[in-house]
């Protein structure tokens, strides 16, 4: 065995998907000498399941991911083939945008900007153990027998982790179809000791596009003012393509039924959780046997090639059946499978190990991010990489560690989530799962998180001086909205109230008009001065309607959060058991215990504590001080 | 308290989890401390009652119907790609009103849920000499369990507590307070409005051997602007002749009674009580006892209301579930958490999502 290393680093980081891509980028940025170590360097950016970014929430992470610093809003940028923004008809808090990926584009264009990232070194090689010096990472050893130093480690292996592929009865070990899984890093973790679950995901075949009756289907095309992920991109110029929609139907469910046996899902091979919310279509039809037909969208995978992935199609049954119930959908009777669908079982560590910089506890400078911590989604694996990322060379340059909180981002609340409740299925991010949902807007994460980007210098000059012109015009367009008033007398009353439809008293202010349902942006641009109309774009009016629309909502909030936040300096006697506050878990006692808060405002600190749990002790105190 | 301007704590300072291990719940928990303070024995059974959790069960009703709106809406919102029934969020604002009321209905039988802990307040008023007293010492006699003198005052205030259905009546004579001196006079009619406000009813006493006077008629106004009961007395007399009242309103209660024989008197205790017993509330008898409860109830009832009028201006769905969240939430901290993974549960098991 070597003694020495045959390379130095700061950070290594282990798996170049995309929490991987984000983690590296993030490290070398801050200033740390930093190793992206990948089985294949030409998978870097594979997007294993469906080529697409974003979405409802998952969206909203990237444009979080974006204002950061990230890399993945600005790749898709570059490389989507259809823009569209989701729920443009409804309210700016739960608009999302959303994109087609080239998919081979996506990892070139990927590579490319990891490539001229300074710092940042890439290492084809399969890890296969880590080396670990007094509790501390201190390397890892490949299996060519290089041996890397880094003083902290991203892992961030995805689903290669003793991964298990499921086709029919067959089945056999790889991280991805055509890829080798990890079999001895997964092994090496279990002997560290951390506590190993399994879970499961599927995707569906591939068609070849030459074969298929285009005009079977419902064509959707892009958006004719595509939306971008990312603040720095001013427009996507790239031709945009269309998806097709189409449905399965009754044949198609009667042929799953009857083969149900041949689906490992179905006869016990599959151990591992799905996810609930990307069922395989055997699934569907044994969940919904009311449904006489479910949704495909046939999604091309990029400009120069003519492979068609079947969204909605997800299965792990044999070839030869999956092909026979194909050609049992009208527009697909003649379509040949390039790539059979098929499940994949992967290893996952339980997350409630992690702190909330995502390093692990048993071993210091160890960070887990993607889906090694039970999350489903690149955006979900993006938002923990970048944060990984950030941890890493924070930790390494010996400087406090960096997280983000639920009221201000959807990544602090995947992460919190995922730290403080763990995962029984892979986890995806959905609106819902935020208090704040109103005020976590996917055009407002650059005023809510760059800020912090740029403390952290992941955002240059250039970049920081767009963000500072954005939030300039932006406050010039409040102002504004808040100020221009028009009187009964005025030649624009006479045109609002007709467009309204409604008498609108003496007078209006713009901001008045923002708050009606039937008010649009592009409607109140036309009634902005003129001088400031020829300064700002319509994405920055429509953020501006959006601060207005939810502003009292918001507002409430903020109250509720604050005074919570305002019971900080309640003293908690040093005598306290917290086992005799009635209704904390045993989790949160032990939380408490272990910590021993002297006030709430440190109870509130303690990692990992629930609002309800806080809630619970705060009630406590107040009853038992009288 | 809560009558005095007083606002009970805010949302979230009492949030309270679900007690897995077995132990009380907050509900009942201060069910506990309302089991201490029953004065009465209807009191007793409330108590008794909300220690079962039926409070809770009762509220889970609600918080279904809630959770059957929110569900579609949230549906519509997260999962727009997916292929939903396009009715899937039909007739919300009716919904949404039906709901409202049921809150408000709860949450307003506080009122008799106060009743049963603190007492009903009965005001006796009059013009001199149309025997409120001898009314007022009737009253008294008739009933037998006399429960407390109420702490802080005394026979010289003139209140005492009588107990009528179960329920704790504090009655207060505000003869006791008249004096002859002008201007005494003056101050004994202010406490007697002071009296007329205070009280959850008013018993106004007319002599009913005489024709209607003036200050008659205004008392009988004044007290009829809440709840009131009018004992037409003296019917032992000769002169006495029910016409005497016909100027008095229709829809108002009159009983004639006589305080010297004791007869109409059980109809009087029938008649104050009858706004407030059971079956008039609630044929359910159940009630709110507890503020932070009560207030609790309004919230989440002011906040369905709310969204539902945003349903009718045509607010973006996003807009309209913050209402219901919150109303979620406020019901929440009596029953326990609706987390957003049983709504996704939910979701889930209802519709076919995913890709």
């Amino acid at each position: 065995m070597k003694a020495s290393f045959d390379e130095h680093f700061d950070v290594i980081v282990i798996g170049a998907g995309h929490a991987g891509c984000e983690a590296a980028s993030a490290a070398a940025r801050i200033g740390c000498q930093t190793a992206l170590v990948t089985i294949s360097l030409d998978m870097i950016g594979q997007m294993s399941c469906n080529p697409a970014v974003g979405g409802i929430a998952k969206g909203h992470l990237v444009r979080e991911i974006d204002a950061l610093g990230g890399i993945m809003g600005r790749v898709i940028d570059r490389t989507g083939i259809q823009f569209r923004l989701l729920n443009r008809s409804r309210g700016p808090a739960v608009q999302a945008p959303r994109a087609q990926a080239d998919r081979a584009l996506y990892r070139t264009e990927m590579r490319h900007v990891l490539e001229f990232t300074p710092n940042l070194h890439l290492r084809q090689g399969v890890v296969t153990d880590f080396v670990i010096e007094n509790g501390r990472v201190a390397g890892i050893k490949l299996q060519d027998t290089r041996r890397l130093k880094a003083d902290a480690i991203v892992l961030a292996a995805g689903t290669f982790l003793n991964g298990l592929i499921h086709t029919g009865h067959s089945t056999y070990t790889a991280g991805r179809a055509g890829e080798p899984a990890s079999i001895d890093l997964a092994e090496s973790l279990k002997r560290l000791g951390f506590p190993v679950g399994r879970l499961k995901t599927g995707t569906p075949p591939r068609l070849d596009g030459r074969t298929v009756d285009w005009d079977a289907f419902e064509s959707q095309p892009a958006d004719e003012r595509p939306v971008p992920f990312s603040f720095l991109t001013e427009a996507i110029e790239q031709p945009q393509v269309s998806c097709h929609i189409g449905y399965t139907n009754e044949e198609v469910h009667r042929l799953i039924h009857e083969n149900l046996q041949e689906s490992p899902l179905y006869s016990g091979q599959i151990k591992g959780i799905g996810p609930r919310y990307c069922p395989s279509i055997e699934d569907k039809v044994v969940k919904f046997p009311e449904k006489t037909r479910h949704q495909l969208f046939l999604e091309p995978e990029g400009y120069d090639t003519y492979e068609v992935y079947l969204n909605g199609f997800s299965t792990s049954l044999p070839f030869e059946l999956q092909q026979e119930l194909v050609h049992k959908i009208p527009g697909l009777d003649q379509t040949k499978i390039i790539r059979p669908g098929y499940a994949i079982e992967y290893d996952f560590i339980d997350p409630r190990e992690l702190t909330p910089f995502l390093q692990t506890t048993r071993i210091q400078g160890l960070f887990f991010a993607g889906q090694i911590n039970g999350t489903t989604g690149y955006e979900e694996a993006a938002c923990q990489g970048l944060l990984a990322g950030i941890n890493a060379a924070l930790y390494v340059q010996g400087r406090e560690g960096f997280t983000l909180r639920r009221e201000e981002s959807y990544t602090g609340v995947l992460i919190d989530d995922l730290i403080t409740q763990g995962v029984d299925e892979p986890y995806r991010i959905f609106t819902s799962r935020a208090e704040n949902r109103l005020n976590l807007r996917y055009d407002t994460s650059d005023a809510r998180l760059s800020p912090y980007g740029r403390n952290l210098g992941l955002l240059d000059d250039i970049e920081w001086s767009r963000f500072s012109s954005r939030r300039d015009r932006l406050a010039k367009i409040r102002t504004s909205l808040l100020e221009t008033r028009f009187k009964r007398s005025d030649r624009e009353y006479e045109e609002l109230s007709r467009v309204t439809e409604r008498d609108l008293g003496d007078s209006i202010s713009l901001a008045a008009l923002c708050q009606m349902p039937s008010v649009d942006s592009s409607l109140i641009f036309n009634f902005l001065p003129y001088s400031l109309r020829t300064h700002i774009n319509l994405a920055d009016l429509e953020t501006s309607v959006g601060d207005i629309l939810y502003h009292g909502y918001i507002r409430a909030q903020n109250q509720t959060n604050e005074r919570i936040r305002n019971q900080a300096e309640m003293e908690i006697p040093s005598s306290l058991q917290f086992k005799q506050v009635s209704g904390l878990s045993h989790e949160m006692v032990e939380r408490l215990e272990r910590i021993r808060p002297q006030t709430f405002g440190q109870a509130c600190r303690i990692p990992g504590m629930t609002p309800g749990a806080l809630s619970t002790l705060l009630f406590f105190l107040k009853t038992s001080k009288n | 308290m809560l009558f005095l301007g007083a606002r009970t704590a805010d949302p979230g300072e009492f949030t309270m989890r679900a007690v897995s291990n077995g132990r009380l719940t907050l509900t009942q928990a201060e069910a506990v401390r309302d089991l201490i303070d029953a004065q009465t024995h209807a009191a007793v059974r409330q108590a008794a009652r909300q220690l079962g959790g039926e409070l809770s069960e009762r509220l889970q009703p609600i918080k279904d119907a809630l959770l059957e709106i929110i569900v579609p809406l949230e549906s519509s919102l997260e999962f727009v790609e997916d292929d939903l029934p396009e009715d899937i969020a039909l007739n919300i604002s009716e919904k949404l009103s039906l709901l409202s009321t049921k809150v408000e209905k709860m949450a307003e039988s506080f009122r008799r849920g106060r009743l049963l802990k603190e007492g009903l307040r009965v005001a006796l008023v009059g013009r001199p000499n149309v025997g409120k007293s001898s009314v007022f010492n009737k009253l008294l006699s008739s009933d037998r369990s006399i429960v407390t003198d109420i702490p802080g005052t005394t026979r010289d205030t003139i209140s005492e507590v009588i107990n009528l259905e179960g329920i704790p009546v504090l009655i207060t004579d505000t003869a006791g307070v008249r004096l002859s001196a002008d201007k005494i006079e003056q101050l004994g009619i202010d406490r007697t409005r002071r009296a007329i406000a205070d009280a959850d009813l008013i018993l106004a006493v007319i002599d009913g051997s005489q024709p209607l006077t003036l200050e008659d008629k205004k008392i009988v106004a004044e007290a009829s602007q809440g709840f009131c009961v009018i004992a037409l007395n003296k019917s032992d007399l000769e002169s006495f002749c029910i016409n005497n009242a016909e100027e008095i309103a229709e829809n108002l209660t009159l009983v004639p009674v006589s305080a010297k024989t004791g007869s109409g008197l059980e109809k009087l205790c029938g008649e104050i009580i009858k706004p407030f017993s059971a079956n008039h509330l609630d044929e359910s008898s159940f009630v709110i006892t507890n503020a932070r409860h009560y207030d609790l109830l309004r919230r989440a009832g002011d906040a369905i209301q709310s969204s539902g009028s945003l349903v009718r201006q045509g607010a973006s769905e996003e807009l309209v579930l913050a209402g219901l969240y919150e109303a979620l939430r406020f019901l929440g901290e009596i029953t326990g958490e609706t987390t957003p993974e049983t709504i996704l549960t939910q979701i889930f098991s209802t519709f076919c999502i995913g890709k």
